[in-house]
């Protein structure tokens, strides 16, 4: 079965249905707004998207997921975004700045720099 | 193929020595705001792209065309010649086969990084969702209300499933509709498969952002990439790129495109920065450096002189605007570097065929050939010597392989070639 893709914002959504799952639908209205700012009609679509998609189940009002953390991080992994090339981007790419691996000392430095 | 290798190797020695005056250029004008050292390596880049240069007295750049053109022009008789066993002479293989494979291969393998890079790129931003910008000043800092730059889910202004433009697909009919309705005022999206800012997109670009930035640093962000879009960086950075795929065997222009591209990073700085006040600048700076810190590692090597984010954060702080003499100055030297490097020098013109006296003594080789039939074609006597470059074509009345004598005729002068057996020294002398 292939996981389904959680976007950005729906990533976060689920972040926090699976540390209060299962969990009311208003409770979780609730906690939305005070973590995300959403309104409640906000989460209210984004459930019922999620359940579309099978991500999450609603019944009786009672919010559960239907794929785990592992799963969905999984999926992601599988589709070649490998830890290891996250912070390398190519020379061609327009960036605002580069990973480099600086030590503490050179980023005392830095700062020393800054704050002058 | 050997042709085109040949050619493309002599463009890449006069666009070297092009780079060899920049870098002086660079090091003389330090104080040289970025957008002048970028058009610096336009001049490279125009020299890599132009395969015909103007001749001008002024030109100082070493004559190695003579050498080429005639690597080229006996490459291109070779070709065109077919073996008869025995005789000295090549047919369709030859020495610069092999380095034009391999060239071919470099070339494409850098243009795969290219294509494979872009595809990474695009599949790891599939889940990003554009930001809201609701606040559409651009200063860099002020009041920042935390509400307006987050991230916001909001039903008629997201994207779903979206696909990298430059692959020409587009997103769903749905999403087109919305997306005009509420279209944001800069294409920016956010995702949590990426570490660090940059601008995706080559037609339409789009500004990624990653998950967890401070707001400040994401302003920040947001108008370095801007200016990088503004200046069309994001062409430039891969029309370099795929230069460099090109002549990847001038290892000058690796350094040169390594430097290009900080220049670019430094301009884009400077854009951004350009009436920025002290408390802007620090900000932007810190920015910087929070997007750089990697993981917290002693540095496996000592860096290179400066490490690339303590250059710049050195360079933002201690902005200050060239002087107008400066940047004339500076312009007026890189004019005088194109006048003198991209173009040719002036070559006299060669003896014509009647002055030249062959012998033999200045033969230098000679490339004849049969075809595999035995048929007399005409044939081309291709002689190199030292008086110039002739190409003769053999009438077909006259050739006659068996006695081993041909008599070369060029329209005004007529040469005996005589062929010993052996297939070992030619012999020429003019008939009278």
């Amino acid at each position: 079965m292939v996981t389904p893709k959680v976007f950005e914002s729906e990533y976060r959504f689920c972040l926090i249905l699976w540390k209060h799952e299962p969990i009311n639908s208003t409770k979780l209205a609730k906690i939305c707004r005070e973590e995300l700012g959403w309104s409640r009609t906000t989460t209210y679509t984004v459930i019922r998207r999620l359940s579309d998609r099978g991500v999450v189940k609603n019944e009786n009002a009672v919010v559960t997921s239907l794929v785990s953390k592992e799963e969905v991080q999984a999926a992601e992994m599988d589709e070649m975004m490998e830890k290891t090339f996250e912070g390398s981007l190519p020379a061609f790419i327009a960036a605002f700045a580069r990973r480099q691996k600086l030590s503490d000392s050179e980023v005392e430095e830095i700062w020393r720099i800054i704050e002058k | 193929m050997e042709g085109v290798f040949l050619a493309l190797l002599h463009v890449s020695v006069n666009a070297g020595w092009l780079v060899l005056a920049v870098l002086l250029l660079r090091a003389v004008f330090r104080k040289a705001p970025g957008w002048l050292r970028c058009a610096f390596w336009g001049m490279v880049a125009y020299c890599l792209l132009c395969p015909v240069s103007a001749a001008s007295p002024w030109s100082l750049r070493p004559d190695t065309g003579r050498i080429f053109e005639r690597c080229i022009q006996l490459d291109q008789v070779r070709s065109s010649v077919m073996l008869e066993g025995g005789r000295t002479g090549v047919g369709g293989l030859s020495i610069w086969s092999v380095p034009a494979v391999v060239w071919l291969v470099g070339m494409g393998a850098m243009l795969l990084f290219i294509f494979v890079s872009f595809r990474r790129l695009g599949r790891r931003l599939a889940t990003a969702e554009f930001v809201l910008e609701a606040d559409a000043s651009r200063a860099l800092t002020g009041g920042c209300d935390s509400n307006n730059v987050r991230s916001r889910y909001d039903f008629g202004k997201t994207a779903r499933g979206f696909r990298p433009h430059i692959f020409g697909k587009r997103v769903s009919g749905n999403d087109e509709r919305r997306k005009r309705q509420t279209a944001p005022a800069r294409r920016i999206v956010q995702s949590r498969h990426i570490d660090s800012p940059f601008v995706f997109g080559v037609f339409r670009p789009l500004i990624c952002l990653p998950g967890r930035m401070a707001e400040q640093d994401r302003r920040c962000a947001i108008a370095h990439e801007q200016a990088h879009i503004d200046r069309r960086d994001h062409w430039w950075k891969l029309i370099g790129f795929v230069l460099l795929s090109v002549y990847w065997f001038q290892p000058l222009l690796w350094a040169a495109y390594a430097l290009f591209c900080r220049d670019i990073e430094t301009a884009c700085d400077e854009k951004v920065l350009r009436n920025a006040t002290l408390e802007e600048r620090r900000a932007y700076a810190a920015a910087l450096l929070r997007c750089s810190v990697g993981r917290r590692e002693p540095a496996a090597f000592p860096a290179f002189g400066e490490s690339g984010v303590k250059g710049r954060i050195r360079y933002v702080m201690d902005y200050r605007k060239a002087s107008c003499r400066m940047v004339a100055a500076a312009a007026a030297a890189g004019v005088i570097t194109a006048l003198v490097l991209l173009t040719d020098p002036v070559r006299s013109a060669g003896q014509s065929a009647a002055e030249a006296k062959v012998t033999a003594e200045n033969i230098w080789q000679v490339v004849d050939s049969l075809d595999e039939s035995g048929q007399r074609e005409p044939v081309y006597l291709y002689v190199v010597c030292e008086t110039g470059d002739w190409r003769f074509l053999v009438s077909r009345s006259i050739c006659d392989f068996w006695d081993r004598e041909v008599l070369l005729n060029n329209g005004d002068s007529r040469y005996v070639l005589a062929v010993p057996y052996d297939g070992g020294l030619y012999y020429v002398g003019e008939v009278a």
